[in-house]
């Protein structure tokens, strides 16, 4: 743990720095502006859009290859209109992952980021007028596969999902904290591997809890589709809370 | 307010956002605007917690925001995620 440091350690109120200028000649000007504003401003209007068309939403993030998408194409087939989903894809480049959505009959948007690492709120609203709303229960936003970026940036979301495959390493959690902090559900993906690998699942679920002690894990494969049915229930039971938060 | 000579930027260690990055990114954006020659402060406030079982504050990395007293699961985070433009100085000229 580092030490407590008087430099670094500043309260809310306590301005220090530049503002106490040696140029009276130059002019002040607090402005307490988060950087992100503008994406705070669009998300709020993606949250409100979300809100009344009911409809439950989850940010999926994860690196490149965890399964984000191997697991929606599962999810939507297992599914079989239960729910009523859609889909929001984000790659730099190709549209492959709308793909293989479109194939299970599911309303899909592909973004292309191009150089971005990230979606913003302000591209998720323009995917959102190309999308059903008013029929959909559920929707999923693909994120971009990095661990990093896609934390910084709401999109209007209900929750984010983070996804990591159990051949990242345990420590992943803890390289990456933020995901994993900002996270209310984790799945570890591609657990019919476990046999094959050196992988420590309690000591990674150990890291996890480091950085947010009351996330929920499911341990996941699309392949022997083991906690497939947990995920599932989860994804109903969340649609049911939402239509249920806004019938009174 | 004609030319920013100075901007204070607040960045907390758990933002997410690397300050040296920022810095240089900051350097090559601003040419051509009102910023080109501002000079930019960066705070970066440390990972502040709160241990509601210990009732005490306490500094922590990101990669393990537990009060290291108890090992407690309930805190909440008091500081460390800004990621806020404070203020801005400048002149007419």
């Amino acid at each position: 743990m580092s030490q407590l440091s008087e430099d670094r350690l500043r309260r809310p109120g306590e301005i220090k720095g530049l503002e106490q200028t040696d140029h009276p000649e130059l002019r002040v000007v607090r402005l307490e502006e988060e950087v992100l504003a503008a994406n705070e401003t669009v998300a709020a209007q993606n949250r409100a859009l979300f809100r009344q068309h009911r409809l439950y939403v989850m940010n999926l993030i994860s690196s490149p290859g965890a399964g984000k998408t191997s697991l929606l194409v599962e999810t939507l087939l297992k599914l079989n209109n239960k729910l009523r989903c859609g889909v929001i894809e984000g790659d730099l480049q190709t549209a492959h992952d709308a793909q293989r959505i479109a194939e299970s009959g599911t309303p899909v948007v592909q973004i292309n980021t191009r150089d971005a690492c990230h979606l913003n709120a302000a591209m998720v609203g323009e995917a959102l007028a190309a999308l059903p709303l008013p029929e959909l229960d559920l929707l999923f936003i693909e994120n971009v596969g990095n661990l990093i970026c896609p934390s910084a940036f709401d999109l209007g979301e209900h929750e984010k999902v983070v996804l990591m495959s159990i051949t990242e390493g345990e420590d992943k959690p803890v390289k990456y904290p933020l995901a994993f902090h900002l996270a209310k559900l984790l799945l570890l993906t591609k657990i019919d591997l476990l046999p094959h690998l050196r992988f420590d699942l309690d000591l990674c679920k150990d890291y996890v809890r480091r950085v947010n002690p009351h996330i929920e894990i499911l341990t996941t494969s699309v392949y022997d589709e083991s906690g497939l049915e947990a995920w599932l229930d989860a994804l109903q039971q969340r649609v049911e809370e939402e239509k249920r938060a806004h019938m009174a | 307010m004609g030319r920013i000579a100075r901007m204070v930027l607040e960045i907390g260690q758990f933002s997410g956002v690397e300050p040296q990055l920022l810095r240089m990114a900051f350097e090559v954006i601003v040419s051509g605007t009102v910023l080109e020659k501002a000079e930019i402060e960066m705070l970066t406030p440390q990972l502040l917690l709160y241990c509601r079982a210990c009732e005490t504050e306490y500094l922590a990395e990101p990669d393990d925001l537990r009060c290291q007293a108890c090992l407690g699961e309930e805190f909440d985070i008091l500081q460390g995620k800004e990621m806020r433009v404070k203020s801005i100085a400048g002149g007419d000229a």
